[in-house]
């Protein structure tokens, strides 16, 4: 039966994220009178242990851009905490953050908007070492060649301007810029989400070569599954602002609880065609609510195919299944099992025939 | 997924490295009007700067053998001399100066502030924002050309200096809105966040990653305030307000042409007139072609 455990109490993660909630507040007329809150991430929690990749995936507006840049502070969380190293960092003044961000970075998903036009990528990749007082004089371009090599790049590369490169070895400077103050963990939102599939891989291969290189832990958002699931050890799964399910990779893919989760599983393609003629898809019907006005309840029931009234009213907490966590009342009920769902089931509520 | 392997030194060739500048200057160069503006204003800055050695007469010279008949331009005076005498090409071209001067200070005056107040307010945004945003709006609901006119005649001072501040301090609000627009848009940005998690100062921030890029419609806006100011001095000197007399100017000389004693003079009116309207067309068709050339998508559209 499920014990009731958060999946986020455990002394060696590197990052826990407790009861986190972030709300960006609707304001309206003149005097910005706040009208309702944009529930993007909406009472989450988990931990990342150290040297680990935890894949978060889910579809757009499902709030896992957003709990990445909570953890890296680019985002003030709306309640709950956010431990870095044991360390409370959504309560710490901003000098020490600044102190920090030395172990924690980021790359974003868009190589295009993620580098300074106006900067050569000498000095985009030199920034962080200046900020932090890394290097000083020539030690700085050693160091910037070195981060160049380390990703694939030449040293010569470092006199030109972004506009100049592909998106694959933009990508590849932006991870430079975050190597560059040694972080102890990653935020990679979306890092090959905008590429190309060739050099989605060179990509993938490189932040796994890294890891290793360099001990380091990395929160993946991604919508992909696959590349989730090349990458993660650990994977999330959220949707509108909480999460669903939260696993060891092989588990999650083999056996996913959450009737969310299976129908996402379903939906992507087998490289068998045979096979692949006898997938069966579970189509959900209609589109991800808005999290201005999350369903009551679970908020998957809207487009469930095994809801009943119970998730209608209540919402569903994050179970533990021996270390396989998953909020479904379905599955609470069957103790853990695997519910089956009928593809074409009708959701509750849903007016089609 | 497929394992490449993941060492790949990337030796793919590069577009040719081509600087910026040089990358605005061959966009500009397609414009043939912007070309012809930006020789204009050569020809005026040169000019100006010459001013003494273009022409041999002191500009408030009064010759008083010919005082009272203006003569025609001739090759003796190109410009011939107007009704005190005086040697007419040699006032032009200190007034150039005067124009020029006013143009130049009053635009470094107003972009400089209107960029740090907008910047300020974008950067911050909020209440900070609000505030200073209906400050502008209040700024701007005043007929400005009226305020500088109530202005100078209150401090009844008009050395070139007052009128270079009075015209700078009064036409900082659009270059602020645009900058403020211009951060808004920018702090949003992918590599704004990523120098924030970085841990980059609100300073540097703003410096290295804020402003350069907002640079470029305000390179406009400042060559387009350059011919605004010039119009406005005119003005100011046309309605006895702006430079005075002797001081030579082309809105004061414009003005002493339509005394009714020198109506048989016609090129007392049509040369500073035209000098006017040629300097802030010059001007404002390098704005144009400024305007295209430093935006890459607006180039699309021309040949």
């Amino acid at each position: 039966m499920a014990a009731e455990m958060k999946p986020a109490a455990d002394s060696q993660a590197l990052v826990e994220v407790e009861n986190v909630t972030k709300y960006f507040p609707i304001t309206a007329g003149v005097f910005s009178r706040h009208v309702a809150d944009v529930k993007a991430v909406d009472g989450v929690s988990f931990s990342i242990k150290s040297g680990e990749t935890l894949g978060l995936v889910g579809e757009s507006g499902s709030g896992k851009t957003t709990i990445g840049r909570c953890i890296l502070r680019l985002l003030e969380p709306t309640s709950g905490a956010i431990r870095f190293d044991g360390v409370d960092i959504t309560k710490i003044s901003p000098k020490l953050m600044r102190a920090k961000r030395k172990e924690m970075q980021v790359i974003f998903q868009d190589p295009y908007a993620s580098l300074n036009p106006r900067m050569t990528v000498g000095d985009i990749i030199a920034e962080p070492l200046q900020i932090h007082k890394l290097a000083k004089g020539p030690e700085v371009d050693a160091k910037v060649n070195d981060l160049l090599r380390t990703v694939g790049l030449s040293p010569y590369h470092a006199n030109r301007y972004p506009h100049e490169f592909s998106g694959g070895q933009r990508q590849r400077i932006g991870v430079a810029r975050a190597l560059a103050v040694s972080p102890k963990f990653i935020v990679a939102d979306e890092p090959v989400s905008a590429l190309d599939v060739s050099i989605q891989a060179q990509v993938v291969n490189l932040l796994q070569d890294l890891q290793q290189q360099f001990g380091l832990t990395y929160l993946f958002i991604a919508h992909d599954l696959s590349v989730v699931r090349h990458i993660s050890d650990r994977v999330a799964v959220m949707y509108v602002g909480k999460i669903m399910e939260l696993s060891d990779r092989d588990a999650l893919y083999e056996r996913p609880l959450h009737p969310y989760t299976q129908s996402l599983l379903s939906a992507i393609p087998i490289p068998d065609p045979r096979a692949e003629a006898r997938r069966e898809r579970i189509i959900l019907e209609g589109d991800i609510p808005s999290p201005v006005r999350p369903p009551s309840g679970c908020r998957f029931h809207t487009r469930c195919p095994i809801a009943y009234e119970r998730c209608k009213v209540e919402v569903p907490e994050l179970l533990n299944y021996g270390d396989h966590f998953v909020a479904c009342h379905k599955v609470q009920e069957l103790g853990g099992a695997q519910p089956s769902i009928k593809p074409g089931a009708a959701p509750i509520g849903s007016k089609s025939p | 997924m497929t394992s490449l392997p993941a060492k790949v030194v990337d030796t793919e060739d590069l577009t040719p490295h081509v600087s910026m500048l040089t990358d605005i200057w061959r966009r500009f160069r397609r414009n043939r009007l912007a070309l012809v503006g930006l020789a204009l204003v050569f020809v005026l800055l040169l000019a100006a700067a010459l001013a003494p050695l273009l022409s041999h007469y002191d500009p408030n010279a009064i010759d008083t053998s010919i005082m009272g008949t203006p003569q025609t331009p001739s090759l003796h005076h190109l410009f011939g001399t107007d009704d005190d005498g005086r040697d007419y090409f040699a006032r032009m071209l200190f007034g150039a100066r005067i124009s020029l001067e006013v143009g130049f200070s009053a635009m470094i005056i107003a972009v400089t502030f209107g960029t740090f107040y907008g910047a300020v307010s974008g950067y911050f945004g909020g209440w900070v924002d609000s505030v200073l945003m209906r400050f502008v709006d209040m700024m701007l609901s005043f007929p400005t050309f009226f305020l500088i006119l109530a202005v100078e005649a209150l401090t009844n001072n008009f050395s070139i200096i007052v009128i270079m501040l009075v015209i700078g301090l009064l036409s900082w609000m659009s270059v602020a809105r645009l900058v403020r627009g211009q951060i808004l848009s920018l702090r949003e940005r992918d590599y704004i966040s990523a120098a924030k998690a970085v841990g980059a100062p609100d300073g540097r921030i703003m410096w290295r990653h804020l402003l350069p890029n907002a640079l470029a419609p305000v390179i406009v806006a400042a060559t387009l305030a350059i011919g605004n100011n010039i119009l406005t001095e005119s003005a100011l000197s046309y309605l006895g307000l702006g430079v005075q007399p002797p001081t030579a100017s082309w809105g004061n000389s414009l003005q002493k042409a339509l005394d009714p004693d020198v109506l048989g003079a016609p090129w007392l009116t049509f040369i500073p007139g035209l000098l006017i309207v040629i300097t802030v067309m010059a001007f404002n068709l390098v704005g144009e072609g400024l305007r295209d050339a430093l935006d890459p998508r607006s180039s699309g559209g021309r040949a």
